[in-house]
């Protein structure tokens, strides 16, 4: 069975939702469980492609907070209401590439994720920056959306 | 005795022992967070960090109250939102050092539709 296209996902309280367009007619999706001690403790689990397409749509930006350590180029945006952590980006050569926590889909049977543990411990920063480029969604758009009225 | 930290080291959970099983629930919170839920009775357990330090988030009935760091966003525990002398905990097992839990069992719990276990 293909996926729904797009796949949508959102945190707990729907201030950060994206969608995201996947290429092709794709029966599953990799879900790297990433094993750096931050990923550790929030139990993140991502997915990307190269050729996928996401827009991110924030209810209220002052509802966001980041996240950075170590080499800081990786930034996890934090909704400040629920806590949820659906995105990575890093910024590579003047590009945004993204990554989406597999935990936040919304049309996804959780049987379509092909799950495997991730390690990057090790990875020079060039590797890493090189591989993200490779391996990440490349196409990244932020939009900002209304609240829905109280 | 255990401790669980989060990320940026700003809120710990100190516990009195070792959990015998752990809980990974499928319902619209615990999934996005991604937790491992030990239970302690709320009295057993010890909180530190800065005032301030954490946030937290309650939904629906708003009977529990998920708390995290409000820096690094781990998630810490959730508590009885009006809490009894024999209210209990959930801490997040995520937080200990992977080490301390390793061969825990741990049960898949249905939140999301029946509340039963799946295993």
């Amino acid at each position: 069975m293909s996926m729904p296209q797009p796949l949508h996902g959102r945190c707990h309280c729907g201030n950060i939702a994206f969608e995201l367009d996947w290429p092709g007619a794709a029966s599953e999706i990799p879900a790297r469980a990433c094993g750096c001690s931050f990923c550790v403790k929030h139990g993140g689990v991502w997915t990307s492609d190269p050729k996928a397409c996401l827009v991110v749509t924030i209810r209220d930006r002052r509802l966001v907070s980041q996240y950075a350590f170590g080499t800081r180029t990786a930034t996890f945006h934090i909704c400040s209401r629920c806590g949820a952590v659906p995105i990575v980006t890093s910024e590579i050569a003047g590009g945004i590439y993204a990554v989406v926590n597999v935990n936040v889909l919304e049309n996804v049977e959780p049987a379509a994720l092909r799950r495997a543990p991730a390690d990057f411990d090790g990875e020079d920063l060039e590797s890493r920056l090189g591989r993200r480029k490779r391996n990440w969604i490349p196409t990244v758009r932020f939009e900002s959306r209304p609240a829905d009225p109280p | 005795m255990l401790t669980a930290t989060c990320h940026c080291g700003a809120v710990s959970v100190e516990v009195p022992r070792r959990p015998r099983r752990l809980t990974s629930c499928n319902c619209s919170i615990c999934r996005r967070y991604g937790t491992l839920w030990a239970y302690y009775k709320a009295s057993d357990v010890r909180v530190s960090g800065a005032r301030g330090a954490t946030r937290g988030y309650s939904w629906g009935d708003k009977s529990l109250r998920f708390v995290r760091c409000g820096n690094c966003g781990c998630i810490m525990r959730w508590e009885a939102t009006r809490p009894t002398a024999n209210s209990r905990m959930g801490v997040n097992a995520r937080n200990f050092e992977p080490a301390a839990i390793a061969g825990v069992r741990v049960r898949r719990l249905d939140g999301a539709s029946t509340w039963k276990f799946l295993d």
